[in-house]
């Protein structure tokens, strides 16, 4: 279950079209970009009208234009044009389970970067140079030929590897190889206010992409403060993505036709194992004890859930595994990947170590047979496409347990299982099932005391979204995005705050993607409203 | 919050629970999650040959991708967009090669048969009288000569002129073989059909043509949303079949297979039908077809969508099915001969681009399809590309002329009459 909020007030009806305006827009673009790269048919626009899987919980509305850079340079002309004829755009590149670019305002344009697709990988260095419409399978399937490893922050191998990175990916490697966000290297972005910003040794010049800060303050939370991969202060149109060694063939060898297909790679280039515990907290202590081994390559927590859906070849077979309770005598168990990184030895030694490690935990390894059931069909997803398919298939936004408890749980799971950062929380994501809740904690300096009032609220908010979803038949899947003001007053941080002064200075006229993330006028309302509290 | 039972939501759920097609349905059910782009990322094997869609990597807008038109097939449904509204609508509808490959993805991602929707909305459309101009002279050919390629029916069975075969328009056999309005009207396909009867003879059988009076057999006019005129020719292929006390129908052609063997048994067809190379597959297992001479050569075989991912009937859970299998192990038991596989096969395999009416309407985006192929197939060192569709065959035979390229074409029966 992946639950963002967003509230945005859409401006409803049929756009325009044809007036002077959207004349005088449409010209300016073909003008910029070529005819053949500006469309405003209506059914062009039409399939643009949403995003990821929010079409019920935010009111679907087309956009009036579809434009298809190829740089950024053709972004920095859109921006420039938007702010000059005062037109509101958004992008989103190969869209899974975005959020937050769909039109809510008249003379929208929607920015497609599909000609935005180039690769490039810097074996010597370690390192991938992608633009927004490379995807991760790309990534990953060039980085293996040359023996390295793309970190994909846990989305499908269908998504854009810039576009998941930017949106602070967490993946299962991440004690490994850290998170998404920490693996972006030199950055090409375009500022709402037009200007090319380019980050760490990137801006030395001579195409230098190797290092990620600097120079100067880090400017790497223009990429995504507040949600900014989705434009609302920078649209980024490059970086480098740091790739890690990989022991493996560059092809993996698959066996069976989807939606059955397997692999399985040879004993000595990954070895796979799975703890089963009662209580996470105990699983937990065995990643801690992982990690301080320095062992592994992959570890996450998988539960019945999670387990159940990586499996299953259809809905039908995830949900009736899940009746069955099959996977729940698995409890909370513990996958973890060895690799020969550097030598057989290497992993021999590993492999011995986890089994110290297993013996002196409160777990056990799950039966062979049915790891060995089990495994073919999942455990090289962590490698190839992590949480792809099958989350997309099995209906990710229904909670599973009775009630719709889940999202309760989790908030509760989070305070309890990762203090202090459960603080620091801007926004939540529970996933049942080996995620418990995963909590992005960036850039909340100050946060404050998180009280059980405002825990409550946001749960109530975001199953106020959820119910919507379910009553409008398509809670298959449920993914909004965060309006800051509402976000980050519950956990006492002024970020809404900064982001209003960052927004105001770089989008004067307030084109980029506009009152859904960074809602200038719902933030001085809430701020003239404290004021007067106060007075 | 407890009130709301999602569980009891989750159990309820049809589309989850006993699956069940239906168009609004799948529609609605597109998380626009882009896998109908892509191949599938467990077989995908290089940058270059990652995408799976020919019209969204060519036209690269999302209306020109599965997705798009599941966007495009709700506002239609909920009147949000009106035929007259969009002067690109029935473009954007009947580019699509209808390959399948979106189709083959979104039933391993999501258990959705997107496919279907394509083509009821075509349906949808043709009912509704939005016909595209540039499939008239098809429609024309067919309304007056029963044949997709603007030929004379007279001319249809010059094919088979001198040959030793039955004519079913007078006599009766127990093999129908199926030429198709394609090889039938295409000279360089000629030997192919003459090698197919007589491989068919030789291995005993008693082989009868329709010649001059074989009739389309609708698969094109199903694909392109011509649900009645599909009805006409379906009947009157069972009809004259019945006369001729055929037990058995065989084709060389992918798309003629797939209407015999998947639709036409819903207008009533009793009779076993093969395609060619099912039926010389199954003769090589039982060992009464033997090859006693090398063809040293590299191959790389095509998967054309209508004999692979096409053949498919759809069931949750179960794998895509196709004659995947058949081709590849006919060729490995051609001695001499080396099949190189392309990057993208089976239910992965790019388009040839002469589906669903493209290679008639949109030919210049045919071409481009067919020469993504061809580049892919160069890249393998193979000397010929094989496929068991003339329709594929004559798509990369007329980008290869075009560019100058060396690579060969070959149907899989050319090899194999080579072989024995």
């Amino acid at each position: 279950l992946i639950v963002f909020i967003t509230e945005s007030t859409v401006e409803e009806g049929k756009m325009p079209y044809g007036d002077e305006r959207h004349e005088a827009i449409l010209e300016a673009l073909v003008e910029a970009l070529g005819e053949e790269y500006v469309f405003d048919d209506p059914a062009v626009v039409e399939c643009y009208r949403r995003e990821g899987q929010s079409s019920a919980a935010m009111t679907p509305m087309n956009p009036e234009f579809v434009v298809l850079p190829d740089g950024a340079a053709d972004i920095q002309a859109i921006v420039r044009l938007a702010a000059e004829l005062k037109f509101p755009y958004s992008i989103s590149s190969t869209g899974t389970l975005g959020a937050g670019s769909a039109a809510t305002k008249p003379y929208w344009c929607w920015i497609d970067p599909k000609r935005m697709n180039r690769l490039e990988i810097d074996a010597k260095n370690m390192y991938a140079i992608v633009e927004p419409y490379v995807s991760h399978a790309q990534v990953s399937v060039e980085a293996r030929k040359l023996g390295l490893y793309n970190a994909n922050p846990s989305a499908g191998g269908q998504t854009s590897c810039l576009a998941n990175h930017i949106a602070l990916g967490t993946q299962t490697s991440a004690f490994r190889t850290g998170r998404a966000s920490r693996n972006i290297l030199g950055v090409e972005m375009v500022l709402a206010n037009g200007d090319i910003v380019r980050t760490g040794s990137l801006a030395m010049g001579d195409e230098q992409w190797y290092w990620g800060e600097g120079p100067g303050p880090d400017l790497r939370g223009f990429i995504r403060a507040h949600m900014g991969n989705l434009g609302a202060l920078s649209i980024t149109t490059k970086i480098a993505v740091k790739l890690y060694p990989w022991p493996g063939p560059g092809i993996l060898k698959t066996e069976g036709i989807a939606p059955r297909k397997q692999c399985v790679l040879p004993d000595d280039v990954a070895r796979w194992f799975m703890v089963r515990f009662d209580d996470p907290l105990d699983g937990i202590e065995l990643m801690r004890e992982i990690g301080k081994a320095n062992i592994g390559m992959i570890v996450a927590m998988f539960g019945p859930w999670n387990m159940a859906h990586h499996y299953s070849k259809s809905r039908q077979e995830h949900f009736e595994l899940w009746e069955q309770g099959f996977f729940h005598r698995f409890k909370y168990s513990v996958l973890v990947g060895l690799w020969a990184v550097t030598s057989l030895r290497q992993l021999d030694y590993e492999e011995k170590v986890l089994k110290i490690l297993v013996e002196q935990s409160k777990g056990e390894f799950i039966d062979a047979d049915l790891m060995d059931a089990w495994a073919p069909y999942v455990v090289n997803r962590n490698i190839i496409d992590p949480l792809s398919s099958r989350a997309q298939r099995v209906p990710i936004g229904t909670p599973p347990k009775p009630g719709g408890g889940i999202v309760y749980d989790s908030l509760s799971d989070a305070k309890r299982l990762i203090p202090p950062h459960d603080d620091l929380a801007l926004w939540v994501v529970p996933i049942d099932g080996g995620h418990f809740a995963m909590v992005s904690a960036f850039a909340a300096p100050g946060a404050g005391d998180k009280t059980p009032e405002a825990e409550a609220s946001l749960g109530k908010f975001m199953m106020t979204a959820f119910q919507k979803n379910m009553k409008d038949k398509v809670a298959d899947g449920n993914v909004l995005g965060a309006p800051i003001h509402r976000v980050a007053p519950l956990y006492g941080s002024p970020l809404h705050r900064v982001a209003l002064a960052v927004k105001k200075a770089l989008d004067m006229e307030n084109v980029a993607n506009p009152g859904r993330f960074i809602n200038i006028e719902e933030i001085e309302k809430q701020a003239q409203a404290a004021k007067e509290a106060k007075a | 919050v407890s009130e709301n039972q999602p569980d009891v939501y989750v159990t309820k759920n049809p589309r989850i629970y006993k699956y069940h097609y239906d168009m609004r349905g799948v529609a609605e059910d597109c998380v626009r999650c882009s896998n109908c782009k892509w191949v599938d990322p467990w077989e995908m094997k290089s940058q270059r040959y990652a995408r799976i869609c020919p019209i969204n990597t060519h036209f690269l807008v999302d209306a020109y991708s599965s997705q798009g038109r599941m966007d495009i097939a709700l506002a239609i449904l909920d009147g949000r967009l009106d035929y007259d509204d969009s002067p690109m609508l029935l473009d954007i509808i009947y580019v699509c090669d209808t390959c399948g490959g979106c189709d083959a993805m979104c039933k391993r991602n999501g258990d959705r048969e997107v496919l279907r929707v394509s083509l009821d909305l075509r349906a949808q459309l043709v009912e509704a009288g939005q016909i595209l101009p540039q499939h008239m002279p098809l429609l024309d050919s067919l309304r007056k000569e029963d044949n997709t390629m603007m030929g004379l029916r007279a001319d249809r069975g010059k094919w088979a002129d001198g040959l030793t075969v039955k004519d079913l328009t007078r006599e009766t056999a127990e093999v129908v073989f199926h030429a198709g309005c394609h090889l039938s009207f295409n000279e360089d396909l000629w030997p192919t059909g003459r090698a197919t009867v007589k491989l068919l003879q030789d291995m005993g059988l008693d082989v009868g043509v329709f010649g001059k009076d074989e009739l389309c057999c609708g698969c094109k006019l199903y694909d392109m949303g011509y649900r009645g005129e599909y009805t006409k020719y379906a009947e009157s292929n069972i009809d004259a079949w019945k006369t001729a006390k055929a037990k058995m129908v065989v084709t060389t052609c992918s798309d003629g297979y797939w209407a015999m063997k998947k639709l036409y048994p819903q207008n009533g067809l009793e009779l076993p039908v093969y395609h060619i190379v099912e039926f010389i597959d199954q003769r090589i297992r039982e060992n009464k077809l033997k090859f006693s001479r090398s063809v040293p050569m590299k191959v790389t075989y095509h998967d054309p969508c209508h004999l692979g991912r096409r053949m498919d009937d759809f069931e949750p859970g179960k794998e895509i099915w196709g004659v995947f299998d058949a081709p590849r192990d006919i060729l490995k038991s051609i001695p001499g001969l080396e099949l190189r596989e392309m990057e993208r096969i089976k239910e992965n395999a790019w388009c040839c681009g002469a589906g669903g009416g493209v290679r008639e309407a949109f030919p210049e985006h045919s071409a481009w399809t067919a020469a993504e192929r061809v580049s892919e197939a160069i890249d393998t060192g193979a000397d010929a590309i094989v496929t068991a569709c003339p329709w594929c065959e004559t798509n990369f035979r007329d980008v290869i002329e075009e560019r100058g390229d060396k690579i060969k074409v070959y149907d899989i029966v050319d090899l194999v009459s080579m072989a024995l």
